[in-house]
């Protein structure tokens, strides 16, 4: 057996789908969207669009369709999923905040022997009426599902249609009774329309009012016109024809031509935006005359990401889904340019490559993707955790404390402010370095009214143009306009000051045990109460929250000794609550915090680096306890803002940055190695910046936007394909293609404008003379090489230019550019050491591609060395067929080729030379090493595993999976199992037995199956986070990282057998207990489901699913964590508790 | 035709689906399916072949039957020195031996533990394929020209017993539950379950009548298929092909139905319509008499129809009725050919007593190679 744990890292992002709406109220307009497993739903408003609500399927959302009940005020939502799950979904607004997804009624409409559509499935809704909904699923098979409002099931029946290949349908609207449907189909290549009539009762189709036949050779799209004429548009790749039954009106746009149109919006009765495949909106518009149609035109509007799906908003606004590229609101201006991009949402959508990386060297791998197609195309760059970016440094060594002042009297009036002073403490001094307007830090002297020559705990502008500092032995209260101080207060005599904490009016003090609680008042300090605490103080905080204005009636202190946390009111220093801590580790600090303007939490770090937050109710009491490690020393907590919105800067040996996304706390650690001390500040010289003291340096620094994976994107301007990394020179190689036909010369002639922000280099930077002359240059100088001529085949429509871009690792800027020559398709690149040569090499495969023919028969490998700022071809090689995968194996190079596994070495005239007998298969995509196994992942053939004898250099068939698999993926999970991903879908994991008999040896056993979800494109060995000493739950040594086609990237870690046996009893129950939209069951969904294969899930644990259990609310844990047992010291078994649960599930989550 | 590495960058783009790739590749590699050079099944037949039958799990034991009552398993995974070994054997003249011609062989659709064989000696046998003895036996009046198994109800064993009805046979009550009557008027010798529907079945006739049954409808037939299907006014008059019928088989979503006849013709049928898709295949001569097999490959992007003629085998697309291709390798009449869904090969047997195994060329081209070589590493080796 095989036990892995898998759990997704980065949700998917690719757009799959679109609607509006107004699905949570009858008079909201709501967007909602599909990204393959998610579905979003937003709230238009008049700032933009507003989150509202995001919804996990057990399925990939195939269609969404949109409709509603007659006499009913909302629309509902239908969704179809890959396996044929079909729901209708309501959204109800219990509150303007607090939204809730109802399954109207559910179904499953597969027939497991029909054969699936090419085409894709195809659902349209009778509307206004809501009798049926049609899908065309299958060959040969209309399916109708009869909508009753009342029913919870929906149930459907088949009606055998002749038109065996449909391309797209609708319905018309009708005056009959019955529904009548419209379709296009394909009949011996070529495309006819027909209308039918579908017989509710007798379940029939019947034939229709019109049809026409001999359409376009392309026309593959129908948008129904509602009309007092039942009309529709039939879009080709030629022509876009109104027909409306008698006639029809035909129009031939010449840009149509150019692109294919393969989505559409509609504005109103008469205008329609249309999306096209190269990143075009055109808008199709109908005249009228007396309520008919007389003519229509197509115009174009601009460039925007390659939609998948539109959606128009209002006022202009339209929301361009994108599956290859960032999904976009644009709005449409009357006058050029016609298009505006408004807001522009990330996406990694179809990663074909990445690699990991740690660029930083500081143990913290980086994930280099390349991501979307055409104009979108990027690499993106996806760490864990924020970035920290030094603007200036200075080394100075016991700092004890950090703040930031405005001591600068002539901007006090301006609105925003700007510090002007840093504030250190030392122990025993304090000192003061300005940095208002030039870009050093300078150490001033303060006003003598402020004390220098003690330890400083707490220094901050306060109300009424006036600055608290708070030393060990006194408070100073200090007017900024006149530099003096203005009042003073002092402890009793032989007593210090242990803790403060203060707010713009409030101050508190802790003298040992003594709580000093005074008030700021406008030139003066008041002593209001005074209070003595059981034990001494360790902790304090006084940060108001949000709706508290600037003051706080609450003031929470924690003590030492019986290791507690108080609750008290102020003024008066009543107790209100008092919550004991479960370690016996003192707090360390503590902080009140309202998140997301709603939910008031209070953290509390202990002295061994672990934090606890609790809700904190008005009325003081705690209430959720749940716990994070967050390091291992003393932690220290301070509230900062960035972005305009308030998170917590959690100070310690691994500092992390602590906020809230959707109502969940996120931990983001950030990428500096330590932090004792930390100040949010913002000067004109430093704006939005960040002081951080670490043991023996001070640094200012900008910090990045605050999410859980920082991605940033590199734009190239043309479809990354491949990628590989260099550390010795510093470089990416990167083979990149564009393509010709759709970016120059068929867009060239549309427009340009865009081209500008594309790419610098892709335009600005003409390398079109380097892959002819280079090789041309080759020949001449007589090295021996693949004759050119044998190379040089007619075009054949194979439209893409593919070249290597060589990429600096710290600046992403193109170095060097080599394009290849015409049909030849750049298919693998690697970097690797070879033989005893000291020098890296680039090792790039190509292949010739010839229409006529299914699988190349001529490729070339090339070794090249970048160096000197040049790109130098030290040997190149002509292959018999396509270089898919290439690997540096023994200092040597394993080599799939068309349907053989070849080595080659490097012998000392620097070329390659073949080695070892090649291996045979069907044809060989993917190749992986280790030690001396070459894992060979097939077309088809699934997965095959050969040992190397480095004696008789010889390869030898150790393992074969003979099922039929097509894999997209393989990788080495260990010596004995391997993993694969397969183009159903699906994961499964191989298993050799090395210990078996040798006739049945070579058989290797699926042994673990799982169904994902996601076509994944790459498998890496890898982990996103740092690895932590000690305490991880899982070995992230043996961590993988695969990359799907919807821009997922998500982490699969094998585990023990007893942890993956108390999880799959976790996930049984959760699976129960957590109720799932759709009610489509999670064993189904993580069901292995290829063409002719269905076995349940085994051998992976969903993480998704377990992840959830930290949602759960008590009761509900209660019952997941029935009847789990857990082995304890001594063979004894014992329940888990609930927070044993969260604890487990908690320490899983830190893996990514 | 796509070249295979702008396939991969449509499908890893997301362009095309993973079941249109799929589809387009075994399309494919049907197209250029050639005799394999390096490849064979172990001889073992004496006698000429009648029946063949792949396990429907993985696709992995091949059932041959033969005129001699003979019964042979290869395993088609395991290769030694090219040659696919035979792992069981029922020869003919021994005790549990069928005495006369075995006519049908099928693989429980379950699983590999049993299978059947029917007989001209007028039996059904049902054996237990690890023990190789059969565990139950059924007689009858007529010589079982064909039987058919349920992919859906698997107890379910319908036979054509060269009379004027069929039979079922239900293996769980070990009892004749059905008689199929009424609509041939000659001598029913074909005989097929739908493998979608549970109660469909299809009879095919010497009259060259093809008739749809619900075997839960008492009153007769659903349907006879006409070639015409304008001749309306007579059900009984309802041809389906001009001579007998020598094979049928069922498209796996039980959609369509593709009949053989004597006439020397194949045709489409609409099940659900019972109409004739009147696709031309042209003249496909027919040598049988009997009864041969059909298959069909619908895992490509088009369904393509073998069937054989005389000594070859001819590849057809169902969807226009082009000859894709002429398969010429037996000596003798070939009587059965099977398709394998998951290797994605063709076996074919015939009178000549062989087994053939038929695969892609480029497979082909190289697996040739990698014998080259090694046996040239061989002899390399044996000179040390």
């Amino acid at each position: 057996m095989s036990y892995n744990y898998i759990v997704t890292a980065h949700k998917p992002t690719a757009v799959t789908g679109c609607l509006t709406g107004n699905f949570t109220t009858p008079t909201d307009r709501n967007l909602i969207v599909a990204k393959n497993t998610r579905l979003e739903i937003l709230t238009i408003t008049e700032e933009g669009l507003k989150p509202i609500k995001e919804v996990n399927i057990y399925g990939r959302i195939s269609v969404m369709k949109k409709f509603r009940y007659p006499n009913e005020s909302k629309d509902l939502l239908f969704f179809l999923t890959d396996k044929y799950n079909v729901a209708i979904l309501e959204f109800s607004a219990e509150s303007s905040e607090n939204f809730e997804v109802i399954t109207r009624s559910h179904g499953c409409v597969s027939d497991p022997y029909a054969r699936p559509s090419e085409a894709g499935n195809l659902v349209v809704v009778d509307q206004p009426k809501a009798r049926v909904i049609a899908l065309r699923l299958y060959d040969g098979l209309l399916k109708m599902i009869p909508l009753n409002r009342e029913a919870k099931e929906l149930r459907s029946y088949n009606i055998r249609v002749e038109e065996a290949q449909i391309t797209d349908m609708c319905f018309l609207s009708s005056s009959s009774s019955d529904p009548v449907l419209a379709i296009v189909y394909e009949e011996q290549q070529t495309r006819h329309m027909k209308t039918h009539v579908i017989a509710l009762r007798d379940k029939e189709l019947m034939k229709g009012p019109w049809g026409q036949r001999n359409l376009d050779l392309e026309a593959d799209m129908l948008i129904p016109v509602e009309d007092t004429e039942t009309g529709v548009i039939i879009v080709g790749g030629e022509t876009i024809v109104y027909h409306y039954g008698q006639d029809y009106i035909c129009i031939q746009p010449s840009f149509l031509r150019t692109t294919k149109i393969s989505c559409y919006c509609r504005i109103d009765n008469n205008r329609f935006i249309l999306g096209g495949i190269c990143g075009r909106l055109f808008i199709l518009t109908l005249r009228r005359e007396n309520k008919k149609v007389v003519s229509h035109s197509l115009d174009l509007l601009g460039s925007v990401s390659i939609p998948e799906c539109l959606s128009y908003l209002d006022n202009g606004v339209v929301f361009v889904g994108s599956r290859l590229g960032d999904s976009q609101l644009i709005r449409m201006h009357a006058q050029e340019p016609f298009i505006e991009v408004l807001e522009s949402y990330t996406n990694l959508g179809a990663i074909l490559d990445m690699i990991v990386v740690d660029l930083e060297k500081q143990g913290q791998d980086q994930l280099i993707t390349c991501s979307g197609q055409g104009a979108c195309g990027s690499l993106r760059i996806i760490r864990n955790g924020i970035g920290i970016h030094e603007l200036a440094c200075v080394e100075l060594s016991g700092i004890k404390g950090i703040w930031a002042l405005r001591m600068n009297t002539a901007q006090l009036e301006e609105d925003t402010p700007t510090d002007d002073t840093l504030v250190l403490s030392f122990v025993g001094q304090t000192r003061v370095f300005n940095c208002s307007s030039t870009e050093e830090l300078e150490q001033v002297t303060l006003p003598a009214a402020f004390d220098i020559d003690s330890q400083t705990f707490c220094a901050r502008n306060v109300l009424g143009n006036q600055v608290i500092q708070v030393t060990d032995k006194r408070v100073n209260l200090i007017s900024v306009t006149s530099k003096t101080r203005v009042d003073q207060w002092f402890p009793p005599e032989g007593e210090i000051i242990t803790q403060c904490a203060c707010n713009d009016v409030q101050v508190a003090l802790a003298l040992k045990n003594v709580l000093v609680y005074l008030e700021i008042r406008d030139g003066s300090l008041t002593e209001i109460k005074r209070t003595r605490l059981e034990y001494e103080i360790a902790c304090m905080d006084l940060n108001t929250l949000d709706k508290e204005g600037d003051q706080t009636s609450i003031i929470t202190v924690g003590l030492w000794t019986d290791v507690s946390i108080l609750v008290l009111s102020l003024p008066d220093l009543e107790q209100l609550f008092r919550q004991e801590l479960p370690k016996d580790v003192i707090p360390r600090s503590v902080l009140k915090i309202t998140f997301e303007g709603s939910t008031d939490y209070l953290l509390c770090t202990l002295a061994d680096g672990s934090l606890f937050y609790y809700h904190l109710a008005s009325t003081g009491e705690l209430t959720g306890q749940k716990r994070v490690t967050l390091g291992t020393q003393p932690t220290t907590l301070r509230k900062f803002r960035s972005q305009r919105t308030w998170s917590v800067f959690a100070c310690s040996d691994r500092p992390t940055v602590i906020y809230s996304s959707t109502s969940k706390l996120v931990f983001s650690k950030v990428n500096l190695r330590e932090v004792k001390h930390m100040c949010s500040f913002s000067s004109e010289a430093f704006p939005d910046s960040l002081a951080l003291a670490s043991e023996d340096e001070f640094v200012i620094g900008t910090i990045d936007a605050i999410q859980k994976l920082h991605i940033r994107t590199v734009p190239l301007g043309e479809s990354p394909r491949r990628i590989a990394y260099q550390e010795e020179t510093g470089t990416f190689g990167v083979i990149v293609s564009r393509s010709d036909m759709a970016c120059s010369t068929r867009c060239a002639s549309l427009d340009a404008p865009n081209k500008s922000n594309a790419s610098p280099y892709a335009w600005h930077k003409d390398f079109s003379s380097f892959g002819h002359t280079q090789c041309a240059d080759r020949v001449d100088s007589g090295i021996p090489s693949c004759s050119s001529t044998s190379l040089q085949r007619p075009p054949s429509g194979c439209d893409e230019t593919f070249s290597l871009l060589i990429i600096d690792q710290n600046t992403f800027e193109v170095l060097h550019a080599m394009q290849f020559c015409p049909n030849e398709y750049g298919v693998s690149i690697c970097s690797a050491k070879l033989g005893s040569d000291p020098n890296p090499y680039y090792i790039v495969g190509t292949a010739f591609i010839n229409q006529e023919e299914s699988e190349p028969k001529v490729g070339r490998i090339f070794v090249l060395r970048w160096h000197d700022g040049k790109l130098e071809t030290i040997a190149e090689k002509e292959a018999a067929g396509a270089p898919y995968s290439i690997r540096e194996f023994h200092q040597k190079l394993a080599i799939a080729i068309n349907s053989t596994v070849r080595l080659y070495s490097w012998n000392a005239e620097k070329d390659l030379q073949s080695e070892c007998t090649p291996f045979f298969n069907i044809v060989i995509l993917h190749l992986k090493c280790l030690g001396d196994y070459i894992l060979v992942g097939d077309l088809m053939r699934s997965m095959t595993l050969l040992n190397y004898n480095a004696d008789i250099t010889s390869l030898e068939e150790i393992g074969r999976d003979y099922q039929t698999n097509w894999t997209t993926a393989v990788e080495i999970l260990d010596e004995d199992t391997f993993l694969a991903a397969e183009s159903n879908l699906n994961l499964y994991v191989c298993k050799r037995d090395p210990s078996a008999a040798d006739d049945t040896r070579q058989h290797m056993h699926e042994v673990a199956l799982y169904h994902l979800g996601e076509m994944v494109n790459v498998i890496v060995k890898g982990s996103l986070v740092m690895a932590q000493p000690g305490d991880m739950p899982l070995p992230l040594n043996k961590s993988f990282l695969y990359g799907s086609l919807h821009g997922a990237v998500g982490v699969i870690v094998p585990i023990k057998q007893e942890l993956y046996a108390i999880l799959n009893q976790i996930q049984t129950n959760l699976a129960k207990t957590i109720k799932s939209v759709g009610k489509i069951e999670h064993g189904f969904w993580r069901t292995f489901l290829a063409e002719r294969k269905i076995e349940p899930a085994t051998g992976f644990i969903d993480g998704d699913l377990i992840e959830q259990l930290l949602d759960l609310p008590k009761e509900a844990l209660e019952s997941v964590s029935q009847s789990i047992k857990v082995d304890e010291e001594g063979g004894h078994q014992r329940n888990m508790t609930p927070e044993d649960l969260v604890k487990l599930v908690e320490d899983l989550t830190r893996i990514h | 035709m796509t070249s295979l590495p702008l396939m991969l960058d449509q499908l890893r783009s997301g362009c095309i689906k993973g079941i249109s790739f799929s589809r387009a590749r075994v399309t494919e590699r049907q197209q250029s399916i050639e005799i394999s050079k390096t490849s064979d099944l172990e001889a073992c037949h004496k006698f000429p072949i009648n029946a063949l039958c792949l396990d429907p799990v993985e696709g992995r034991f091949l059932l041959s039957g033969g005129i001699a009552g003979q019964i042979f398993v290869h395993d088609t995974f395991e290769q030694s020195e090219g040659t696919l070994p035979v792992v069981a054997k029922i020869p003919h003249g021994t005790r549990y031996a069928h005495k006369y011609s075995v006519e049908t062989v099928q693989w429980f659709p379950a699983d590999t533990g049993t299978f059947t064989s029917s007989s001209m000696d007028k039996t059904l046998k049902l054996w237990d394929a690890n023990r190789l003895k059969p565990v139950f036996l059924a007689r009858f009046n007529g010589q079982v020209y064909k039987h058919h198994q349920s992919r859906v109800n698997c107890n379910l064993v319908l036979l054509a017993t060269d009379e004027s009805h069929a039979q079922i046979l239900d293996l769980n009550t070990s009892s004749k539950t059905h008689m199929l009557s009424g609509a041939h008027t000659g001598k029913v010798r074909q005989c097929i379950w739908s493998p979608v529907v549970e109660h469909l079945c299809v009879t095919g006739g010497t009259d060259g009548r093809v008739c749809i049954w619900d075997v839960r409808y008492t009153r007769g037939h659903l349907a006879a298929l006409d070639t015409d299907h304008t001749n309306q006014k007579k059900a009984n008059h309802h041809r389906a092909h001009h001579d007998r019928i020598v094979s049928m088989e069922f498209s796996s979503d039980g959609l369509e139905l593709l009949t053989y006849g004597l006439d020397h013709t194949v045709r489409i049928w609409d099940v659900a319509l019972a109409k004739n898709r009147r696709i031309n295949f042209g003249r496909i001569s027919c040598a049988s008499v009997k009864g041969v097999q059909i298959a069909l490959a619908d895992d490509g992007t088009t369904p393509v129809l073998f069937v054989p003629s005389g000594q070859s085998i001819r590849m057809c697309d169902t969807t226009t009725g082009v000859r894709l291709k002429n398969l010429r390798a037996h000596l003798d009449s070939v009587s059965a050919v099977v398709y394998c869904n998951h290797t994605k090969r063709l076996f074919s047997a015939g009178a000549d007593r062989s087994i053939l195994l038929w695969c892609s060329e480029a497979e082909l081209e190289e697996d040739s190679k990698a014998k080259s070589e090694a046996i040239a590493d061989r002899w390399s080796d044996s000179d040390d």
